[in-house]
């Protein structure tokens, strides 16, 4: 039987409570205390998720990350607690697909493990059309529809929602949106940012200043609403 | 004599034979008036280590040794002698008077640090008394906000983990919504905590960017709005809001912070009203309720562990404006407070805007649609 998830929590109690919730769910999950365990757990049951508490007793969670992703193909989402933003920055930049901030519902954690597993699903190729209540993008054709109109965006904007598009329901660092749009020169020039988040966010949010689709994660990135 | 007393004027006699040898030593090469001033400025020491006695008795020794070094004894029934005995006398007076002045600057200064270590003393007591007050504060409303959460968390977890039991669907829901909504409130007491531990525990490290202040504030309303419902929000952001730079995570305190109050101190069907108003260097957002106001002095309850006189029934260890003061303060802004009229609560939480943000380069304006 091929395992869904891997738990890396050395919180036996909130341990404890993942698997059980994410077993009725109808997940198969198993369990690792430690990185050394979590490393033997990767090799054996080949996880197509692993939820990864970047505070082990034995080894650096920022450490653990790139072992895990050399032995097996999962989609990590890591957990942390709040104020260590640098930290999250770090691993989400490091290939990890998402976070989730301690403590979190589990509604927040069925969330991300669905756009995971979205994503792990298509991952080649990528989904060439966002749809999300009113919002449709068509990244073929370079267009995007408001409530069946057709909206207008300079390409800096246009290339921006189509980042966001890509990674859609996942969270997206300030740095990688720079890069991607800016070039890497502008990793830090997250003042650019701000600013076409606003224009965008006139023209596809009915209230901009709390956007339904372009979400802000502050102090970490954006999302565009993934569901 | 005891030796105690006898030391110093030993030690006095040692300095100025040192001070003798020396000009015996150096006599070929400089000259009598330098000499002489090499006599005082032993004096001088001594006074300054030993005090008066010692320096009087320094003194003596000096203009004597600089007699039986220097003046010839052929000279002294002699015409000629009056210079050296004039140079004698006024080596003693200008030894007296410079070891007469050493020793009153040394007892000053001996005297203002001892009442320099009073003072310290004083103040590091009144700091202990202050922070022993502060504890059993802190311990009688941690362990009343606390406990009382827990106590119906474990009652509820309790009756839904046992084996035989006859609850119903609907009161094992009411149970775990009642275990969920507790903890929540204690979650939101212990980040209060840390973030106060973390303020404190020296100076804050800001995470400073460009932030545009309608998306932390939209972010954090995102996550209250259900929680103050029914209470009506209204949010009017200006058209022109310059980029501001603060730390996001701490300015979404600030704010949480805010909104957790009028959800525990205002009645559901106050107003709530949001806006922002933009200076040349300064930008103001302000949070105001027509709930019940703010009891007494407002700026009261920015202090630690101080809360309202009506607070008593709801949890909190009265540490939420504290902390928003001493992240406003980080950022070399400030948060004031004041009652309205006729009733309702206004907080001003208000930032510096040293300078505007640069430019992105600009977008192409041609359509891609």
């Amino acid at each position: 039987m091929s395992v869904d998830v891997l738990i890396v929590e050395d919180e036996q109690n909130l341990s404890r409570m993942l698997s059980t919730t994410l077993t009725a769910e109808g997940y198969v999950v198993t369990t690792a205390l430690r990185a050394d365990e979590a490393l033997a757990r990767v090799a054996l049951d080949d996880p197509l998720l692993i939820l990864l508490d970047l505070g082990l007793p034995d080894m650096d969670g920022l450490s653990l990350l790139p072992l895990l992703k050399e032995r097996c193909a999962a989609q990590i989402i890591i957990v942390s607690a709040r104020s260590h933003e640098s930290e999250k920055i770090a691993a989400l930049d490091a290939g990890a697909e998402d976070y989730l901030t301690k403590p979190f519902s589990v509604a927040e954690l069925l969330a991300r493990l669905r756009v995971a597993q979205r994503r792990q699903r298509d991952a080649q190729p990528i989904s060439q059309r966002y749809e999300v209540a009113d919002l449709v993008l068509d990244l073929d054709k370079h267009e995007v529809w408001l409530a069946g109109e057709l909206i207008k965006l300079t390409p800096k904007e246009y290339k921006l929602l189509a980042v966001l598009a890509q990674s859609a329901g996942r969270v997206v660092t300030h740095s990688q949106l720079l890069q991607a749009i800016w070039g890497r020169h502008h990793s830090d020039d997250t003042h650019y940012l701000r600013i076409y988040l606003r224009q965008l966010r006139q023209k596809i949010e009915r209230d901009p200043a709390e956007p339904r689709y372009l979400l802000t994660e502050p102090g970490v990135g954006y999302r565009l609403a993934g569901e | 004599m005891p030796w105690s007393t006898f030391r110093p004027y030993a030690a006095a006699l040692a300095t100025m034979l040192l001070a003798t040898v020396l000009a015996w030593l150096l006599q070929p090469y400089i000259s009598l008036p330098n000499l002489v001033l090499l006599f005082v400025l032993a004096v001088v020491v001594v006074a300054f280590l030993f005090g008066r006695g010692p320096s009087i008795l320094a003194s003596v020794l000096a203009s004597l040794a600089y007699g039986v070094l220097y003046v010839p004894w052929a000279y002294l029934y002699w015409t000629d002698s009056g210079q050296y005995v004039l140079t004698g006398l006024l080596t003693i007076a200008l030894s007296l008077f410079i070891s007469h002045l050493t020793v009153r600057w040394r007892d000053v200064a001996l005297e203002s640090e001892a009442r320099a270590l009073e003072l310290e003393r004083l103040y590091r007591y009144t700091r202990e008394l202050e922070s022993e007050r502060l504890r059993n504060s802190v311990l009688s409303a941690l362990s009343h906000d606390l406990r009382t959460p827990l106590a119906s968390m474990v009652g509820a977890s309790s009756s839904l983990a046992s084996a035989d039991t006859t609850l119903t669907l609907e009161a094992r829901q009411d149970l775990a919504t009642l275990i969920y909504d507790e903890s929540r409130r204690m979650q939101a007491l212990v980040e209060n905590l840390l973030d106060m531990a973390r303020l404190e525990s020296g100076p804050v490290v800001l995470q400073l960017d460009w932030q545009a202040l309608e998306e932390i504030m939209g972010a954090t309303l995102a996550q209250w709005r259900a929680r103050l419902a029914p209470r009506q929000i209204q949010v009017q952001w200006p058209t022109e809001l310059p980029l501001l730079r603060f730390d996001p995570r701490l300015l979404e305190r600030v704010f949480a912070n805010l909104l957790e109050n009028i959800g525990k101190y205002t009645p559901d069907n106050t107003r709530v009203n949001i806006q922002v108003v933009v200076e040349p260097t300064l930008v103001h957002l302000i949070i105001e309720d027509d709930g019940p106001g703010l009891p007494g002095d407002p700026d009261l309850l920015f202090r630690k562990f101080c809360r309202g006189d009506n607070a008593a029934e709801s949890a909190g260890a009265g540490l939420g404006l504290a902390i928003c003061r001493s992240i406003m303060e980080a950022h070399g802004g400030r948060i004031v407070a004041e009652s309205r009229q006729p009733h309702g609560a206004r907080f001003i939480v208000t930032l510096p805007r040293n300078q505007d943000a640069e430019l992105p380069p600009p977008d192409d304006e041609e359509d891609l649609a």
